[in-house]
């Protein structure tokens, strides 16, 4: 039978190596959405050249995604509490904070299924209403992939894994999860705000 | 006392090269810490069940360099019947209709990018750059090896796709199951799209977080460092396709046919038309510079003249090849006018120049260090500026020239492609580019193949295969890229095909339609050379020459740490932990301390 | 100060920024437009600026995060670990999880054209995939022990691994037969059943009879399976949906294929 008391020290990893690799997969993960986006503003600007109507009076409205940017700047404070407490060995803080997240990342879900179903809009009826349902959805899917890279993290927070120096997985949740809050300050000041 | 304290105490270099091979010494094994190479699970078993679970880098490698050398062996066959339905106007020779032959045209032309090309050169990297950099495995190999897996799935599903009606739009007309079968070809991408994006992120996550100590960045060899840039780009910018591609699915399965149309039209193939095209198209040859500056330097018995300069002109080249923001689709052919286009395209041929020139300005160094450190038997070639002869006609060496050469062809044609007086754009110059780059990397990747098997697979590949294989893609390179340069002059379209809702035909009227004809028989010719290069490389591949129980550690005088390790590497690839560097040519690092001395 | 990969980013950044304000201007930008981000003026050409200025941005992130590193040296990964050097070792535990993901992502993106079915058999497998992963993550840096890793590991998935496993083959197995049962004709269909029971009869005395079962075996079988699996996936798709079972038929029609139908049961 295997006792705690035996085992050996877990090995020293590189620290840097996780959180090298999520640089470089925010780094990919960023620029597709910005690809969307990008042909967004293109066809937008093409629209406003033409003098046509983009979106019709209404559809899209400032106060929801209002709710969903207030809510992901909360997140952004969460996720650091998380890394904060983590290498300050504060394991309950940290699972506080872990919670939070995982919960605005949920609310946020539910938010924007609320948007995209107030609009009406339909996937075939315009370039307008096609790039925003693939814009938003675009979204939910990395917000998806952050909330689960959160949750994971939790599990191995709660298996006592991390503590002062062996935060790396927590520090690059939270960047993935910093990346995503980015991607909607794109999409609410492109998408929402400057419609 | 170790070989390498006694070469110390003495004031003499080592006569034993072999002594050079391992740059442990027992200072600094002493203070690494122990690290634990063994995979049990790995050497219990073996076989396919090791295939599908492995972790080493090796293994993974060599699984991406199979895949893409079968998927080149294809897709080399489909160019020359392409090459061959080139030389009428008739598109019922072989494809039996316009739409036939745009399917496969397509297959081509992407496939040489992203089932051949990058491919090629992700193995080549996963296997060669961790023992570059001093380390034991690659970063995330679970990553990496499912990355390697997903792309054989993604290239499966979109070969398949293809054969089966798929393609990337069609031309006249689709049924459902035919759609079914273009949305097919369109996820079929985006896996490939995907998985070597992943295998770059694990790349480049080797170069910069996993190098062994006193490795700095500026001391990572030159291949490393330029597949760290190619990675680089390659994330930063094939994204964008996933982004195109997410488009036009959605668009295909229910949007407003703007960006799915595919009915009629060859909308669907030309959003995704700037990866083949200029800029983009040389982000595939940046590793192009890599393994040239790193085979040249050792060919040339002598430590490189210019490492950090060479660095710089890899960045250089690597920051000319990013190009995603110039999609002719969106953009149509005014892109072709744009100023940041054009200086693109005027300055990409300076780094290839520069690189060679430093290459250049290796061969004039006397060569005291390499030279007399790893070969006593050259010490003749000792402070004096005589060619290596015999390492200038190595496989690794001719490939690694004829590589440098067809991508300064390759870049000299771009040049001439943006000028605008000329009005090249949508003519055949373009293909020329694009041909001659994707030949460049090929002939790099096979200079990599050959230099590297030790590493690889703990072989030496036959030096006259090598030899008919350069020889033949590099003159079916030429006559390919030549031709349709010259082509491109008269008029003829660089998409070969012309449609419209009323009739389709195969070719664009050229103003001279016989220089034209010969011209595409010349292509036709220089496709089937390089059919026959490839299968000179797969031969080689499959028939290896040698003992792997009498094969040297560092057969041609390497000089970086991969030739520090057995061939074949073992699980973790060193037997000990690398000594601390001190310089970007660790294997002379223990000399270099001894001519201080002295 | 500045390191070598913060370098490289930074100036492929700035020199991207350069591109962008240039392309803004030369492709019908005004005033401030192209240097405020279209906050003073138009911007030129939309999509180009908004992905150069994009790659820009995300470029000297990147050169930042490096320079906080310190490129990731080993000498500032060991500064910051507080050991004199540090290890490369990164080998972890073989596993079969990757290529099962690799697989699970293959089936999602063939069901998302064929069926939604076979998406959610992929996204399912995907989920299994990332639980697995995890406790691979985790036991890798259990204990600095491979074998007690190996034992943690199992103590925990083992109990659930198993059950899930078992249902899931019975689950398939009875799924794939059901679909031939269905297509066979009514004597064949007793036929098969006969034949599937004497064969799962024998592999499981087969099994039981053997101590130890060849891994590389049981590997090639698992993978001609899956191969199998996403193959039929797409033959599917191209092929379209087979009608196999014919239940009202008119036998009034003089349709000789109906008759025929008919007449084969």
């Amino acid at each position: 039978m295997i006792t705690t008391t035996r085992f050996l020290p877990a090995q020293i990893y590189r620290p840097r190596s996780l959180l090298v690799g999520t640089v470089f997969g925010c780094a990919a993960a960023f620029m597709f959405f910005l690809s969307v986006v990008a042909v967004y503003v293109r066809e937008r600007a093409r629209a406003r050249h033409e003098a046509m109507e983009w979106f019709a009076e209404g559809t899209v409205e400032l106060g929801p995604s209002g709710f969903v940017f207030w809510t992901l700047v909360l997140s952004v404070f969460t996720v650091q509490w998380a890394v904060q407490a983590i290498n300050a060995e504060d394991r309950v803080n940290a699972y506080v904070a872990l919670a939070l997240t995982t919960l605005f990342g949920v609310a946020i879900f539910n938010q924007l299924w609320f948007i995209i179903n107030d609009t009406g809009f339909a996937l075939a009826a315009s370039n307008a209403e096609f790039l925003f349902f693939v814009i938003n959805g675009t979204f939910i899917v990395f917000l998806i992939a952050a909330v689960l890279f959160i949750t994971f993290t939790f599990v191995r927070a709660l298996a006592g894994q991390f503590g002062p120096k062996r935060a790396e997985a927590v520090s690059a949740a939270a960047l993935f999860w910093h990346t995503v809050v980015l991607m909607w300050a794109v999409v609410y000041f492109l998408v929402y705000i400057n419609k | 006392m170790t070989m390498t304290d006694s070469a110390t105490a003495t004031g003499t270099l080592p006569s034993d090269p072999e002594s050079l091979v391992s740059p442990t010494s027992a200072a600094s094994a002493a203070s690494a810490p122990s690290v634990s190479f063994e995979s049990p699970v790995a050497s219990e078993v073996g076989g396919v069940f090791d295939a599908l679970t492995t972790t080493d880098h090796k293994r993974i490698g060599r699984l991406w360099l199979r895949s893409s050398l079968l998927m080149l062996l294809a897709v080399a066959v489909v160019g020359v019947l392409l090459r061959i339905e080139d030389i009428n106007s008739s598109p019922d020779d072989i494809f039996a209709g316009t739409n036939n032959y745009f399917q496969f045209f397509g297959l081509y032309r992407l496939g040489m990018v992203l089932l051949v090309v990058l491919p090629l050169f992700v193995g080549l990297a996963t296997v060669v750059v961790p023992m570059q950099v001093g380390a034991t495995n690659i970063a995330f190999p679970r990553a990496a090896h499912g990355a390697a897996w997903l792309f054989m799935i993604g290239a499966g599903i979109t070969v398949v796709a293809v054969l089966a009606g798929g393609g990337w739009g069609a031309l006249d007309g689709v049924s459902p199951s035919e759609a079914d079968a273009i949305a097919l070809t369109l996820v079929g991408t985006a896996l490939l799209i995907g998985a070597i994006v992943v295998a770059s992120v694990c790349v480049a996550t080797t170069v910069v977080s996993l190098r062994t100590p006193g490795m700095n960045l500026l001391r990572v060899p030159l291949f490393a460092w330029s597949m760290l840039v190619a990675a680089a780009v390659w994330l930063l910018t094939l994204p964008l396709a996933l982004g195109n591609l997410v488009l036009i699915y959605f668009d295909l399965r229910g949007g407003p046919g703007e960006f799915g149309n595919i009915e009629g039209s060859d909308a669907v193939f030309a959003q995704l038309g700037w990866l083949i095209e200029q800029p983009q198209i040389y982000a595939l040859a940046i590793p192009v510079l890599g393994v040239f500056g790193q085979v040249a330097a050792v060919v040339a018995k002598r430590r490189h003249a210019q490492h950090a300069a060479a660095m710089a002109l890899i960045g250089f080249f690597g920051l000319l090849s990013v190009g995603g923001w110039s999609q002719p689709w969106f953009q149509g052919d005014s892109h072709d006018e744009q100023f940041v286009f054009v200086v693109f395209g005027l300055s990409v041929a300076l780094p290839v120049l520069g690189s060679v020139a430093a290459v250049a300005a290796t061969f004039a160094r006397p060569g005291a260090d390499a030279a007399a450190a790893l070969e006593p038997s050259l010490a003749s070639l000792e402070r004096t500026k005589k060619l290596n002869l015999a390492g200038l006609l190595s496989v690794h060496g001719l490939a690694a020239f004829a590589a440098v050469l067809v991508l300064l062809a390759a870049t000299v044609a771009g040049l001439v492609r943006v000028v605008q007086p000329w009005d090249l754009g949508g003519r055949t110059t373009v293909t020329a580019v694009m041909n001659l780059v994707w030949f460049a990397a090929l002939l790099a990747g096979i200079a990599g193949i050959w230099f590297w098997a030790p590493k690889i697979a703990g072989v030496l590949l036959p030096g006259g295969l090598g030899r008919s294989a350069i020889f033949n893609i590099a003159l079916g390179a030429v006559l390919l890229g030549g031709a349709d340069f010259v082509s491109g002059f008269f008029g003829a379209g660089a998409l070969a095909y012309q449609y419209s809702a009323a009739s389709v035909s195969l070719v664009s009227v050229p103003s001279n339609e016989n220089l034209v004809e010969v011209m595409n028989a010349c292509a036709a010719v220089g496709a089937l050379l390089i059919v026959l290069g490839v299968l000179a490389v797969v031969a080689a591949w499959l028939k290896p020459q040698g003992n792997t129980e009498t094969l040297s550690d560092n057969p041609f005088g390497g000089l970086t740490l991969e030739w520090a390790t057995p061939s074949p590497p073992p699980l973790g690839n060193f037997l000990d932990a690398p000594a601390r560097v001190v310089s970007e040519v660790p294997l002379l690092d223990s000399v270099n301390d001894t001519e201080e001395d002295s | 100060m500045f390191t070598t990969g913060f370098k490289f980013f930074f100036g492929l950044g700035m020199a991207l920024i350069t591109g962008a304000v240039f392309y803004g201007y030369t492709t019908g930008g005004n005033h401030l437009g192209p240097l405020s981000m279209g906050w003073k003026g138009g911007v030129g050409e939309h999509l180009g600026y908004s992905m150069l200025f994009g790659l820009a941005f995300v470029s000297m992130s990147v050169a930042m995060f490096l320079v906080s590193f310190r490129d990731a040296d080993p000498a500032a990964q060991a500064h910051y670990m507080g050991v004199e050097q540090i290890p490369t070792n990164s080998l972890v535990t073989a596993s079969f999880w990757p290529v099962v993901g690799a697989f699970g992502v293959g089936a999602m993106a063939i069901g998302l054209v064929l069926h939604t079915a076979v998406f959610v058999a992929g996204l399912v497998l995907c989920a299994v995939v990332a639980v697995e992963w995890l406790m691979d993550a985790w036991s890798d840096r259990a204990t600095g022990d491979r074998e007690a890793n190996r034992v943690l590991r199992n103590r925990i998935m083992a109990p659930i691994e198993i059950p899930v496993l078992g249902a899931g083959i019975v689950a398939l197995g009875v799924l794939a037969i059901s679909r031939i049962l269905l297509a066979a004709s009514k004597l064949g269909a007793v036929v098969v059943a006969g034949v599937v029971s004497v064969v799962i009869l024998a592999l499981a005395v087969l099994l039981v009879s053997r101590p130890r079962v060849n891994k590389n075996l049981l590997s090639a079988t698992v993978l001609a399976v899956a191969v199998a699996v996403l193959a039929g996936g797409v033959v599917a798709t191209v092929t379209g949906e087979r009608d196999f079972e014919h239940h009202e038929i008119d036998l009034e029609s003089n349709n000789p294929e109906s008759v025929e139908a008919h007449q084969g049961e």
